[in-house]
Formats: C-alpha cells, sequence, structure tokens
C-alpha cells in the first residue's frame, strides 16, 4: 500500500465523530417547525381562536 | 480533538432543545392568555342544545356573544366595569341560570326593572299594552289554565330594580322567567348578536346550514 495513502490510527474516530456530529445537527421535523418564527405566531393564533370559539351550551 | 468535538455537539444540542421548548410553551401560555382576555372580556362562543329559543335560534346552532356591553364582569368577584347600556325589550341575552349558577341559559327579554309582566291566553302584556315580538312561535295550540300551568296565564308581576323578565322565542316549549322568576344584572353574561356556525345534527353526516351563517341575531 502506497504510504502516502495509509489511514491514521484514528481516522475512524474521525469520520464517526463528524458522522455523529452531522446527525445531530440535523432538525426534526417538529423542530424545523418550531424554529419558524411565523409558525409559532400561527400557533398562537391558531390556539386563541380555538380557545375563543370552544363553545359553552347556553339552554 | 475527538473529545472536544463531542463536548460541543452535546452542549449545542441542549441549548437548542432548551430554547425550543421554551418558544413552544410561550406560544401555548400567549395562547392561553389571549383566548382568556378575550372570552373574559370581548366575546364568547356558546351552542344551543335545546329548542327554547325556535326558531330564532336552532339546536346546533353556534354563536358569539357580546361580553361588554352589559359591563364587563371582573372574573372571580361580583364586580362589573360600567356596563355601555342596559338590556332593553327583545334583547336575546345569555345568563347564569338562578338556580343553578353553573349552567348558562339564553332567553330574549321582555321585562325591564319597573315594568308590569302578565300573560292572557298566550298573549304577553308589558304595562298593559300587548307585546308581541316578531320572532315568538307557538307550536302548541292548547291554552293551559292559570291554575294548572304560568305558562299560558301568568302575572301580573312588576319587574324589581335590576332584574329582568325573560321568556324564550319558542313560548310554549321554554322553561323561563314564567317558572323560576327574573334574571338578576349581575348574572347576565353577555348579548349575543351572530350566528357564526350551524350544524343539523337530524341526518348523518351533519350538513351545514348554510343560509344560517353569518346571521345577526336580532
Amino acid at each position: 500500500m502506497n504510504q502516502e495513502y495509509k489511514p491514521s490510527s484514528d481516522f475512524v474516530s474521525k469520520v464517526m465523530a463528524q458522522v455523529y456530529a452531522y446527525e445531530a445537527s440535523k432538525n426534526s421535523f417538529s423542530e424545523w417547525l418550531i424554529n419558524h418564527s411565523s409558525i409559532r405566531y400561527a400557533l398562537v393564533g391558531g390556539g386563541t381562536l380555538f380557545g375563543i370559539l370552544k363553545a359553552a351550551a347556553a339552554f | 480533538m475527538g473529545d472536544s468535538t463531542d463536548t460541543l455537539v452535546i452542549s449545542h444540542n441542549s441549548i437548542k432543545t432548551k430554547s425550543e421548548y421554551r418558544e413552544l410553551i410561550e406560544a401555548i401560555l400567549w395562547a392561553v392568555l389571549l383566548a382568556m382576555i378575550i372570552r373574559t372580556c370581548i366575546v364568547q362562543s356558546f351552542k344551543i342544545p335545546s329548542g327554547s329559543m325556535e326558531d330564532t335560534l336552532l339546536v346546533g346552532d353556534y354563536l358569539l356573544v357580546n361580553k361588554f356591553i352589559y359591563g364587563i364582569r371582573i372574573p372571580f368577584t361580583d364586580l362589573r366595569l360600567p356596563m355601555f347600556r342596559a338590556p332593553e325589550h327583545g334583547d336575546v341575552v345569555v345568563f347564569k341560570y338562578p338556580e343553578d349558577r353553573s349552567k348558562d341559559f339564553i332567553k330574549r327579554v321582555i321585562g325591564v326593572p319597573g315594568d308590569e309582566i302578565e300573560i292572557r291566553d298566550k298573549q304577553v302584556y308589558v304595562n298593559g299594552t300587548p307585546y308581541r315580538n316578531p320572532h315568538e312561535v307557538h307550536k302548541d295550540l292548547r291554552v293551559l289554565s292559570r291554575g294548572s300551568n304560568p305558562r299560558d296565564n301568568f302575572g301580573p308581576v312588576r319587574v324589581t330594580a335590576d332584574s329582568y323578565f325573560v321568556m324564550g322565542d319558542n313560548r310554549d316549549n321554554s322553561y323561563d322567567s314564567r317558572y323560576w322568576g327574573f334574571v338578576s344584572k349581575p348574572d347576565l353574561v353577555g348579548k349575543a348578536f351572530i350566528k357564526f356556525w350551524s350544524w343539523s345534527k337530524d341526518t348523518w353526516p351533519w350538513q351545514a346550514r348554510w343560509k344560517r351563517i353569518g346571521r345577526l341575531i336580532e
């Protein structure tokens, strides 16, 4: 094997560290939703509207 | 090197997760707070489960009630802010049922403080003058005698101060002031003003009554 391309002894651990870091940095769909300010405003608005329109019985 | 990268990734994630939860909780708290303020002070929705206000309000109607017109009620107290106007003859009002304040009733104001109310053979008299609301209906042709039931012959009674005499538009099928007396001013919840939704639950699947939606309550 060409010594120039021989992997270092900690090659696998370095690659795996990068893989873990990439996976950890990925957002789930719910995180992506919550991260958007417009979605948060919609949550507030929708929740408020639901609270107002939740009807009590009047006999 | 590898250890420091792991530490950085873990700490970054914990900060981000904490922030997201905080944002979500803040959004929920804002929604609850806004809804509570609006329901208490401005407008509240009600649904109709009984036919006592037919044909003005049908079972399955959803309506909005103006909470500030008769004075905003301060929560957990009997105090009220000043009213924009007092209830008038013909107003459709929501109020706490005097015999069980956990229940809300909706009826039409027939008598205001000082009025003399009498019913003779289904005809309502206010201060001796026949009072006929265009929305009232009679679905039972029988006239019940005064002794057996107050439905068709009642009074005369004078409405006391800070009280109101209310009746359902479905005069022959309404449990109202004829049976349990006056509504006191502190028990008023608000004035019904618009129908925002209406279901007909007679058939499955339920049908929306589109023509009723958005109609003002007169």
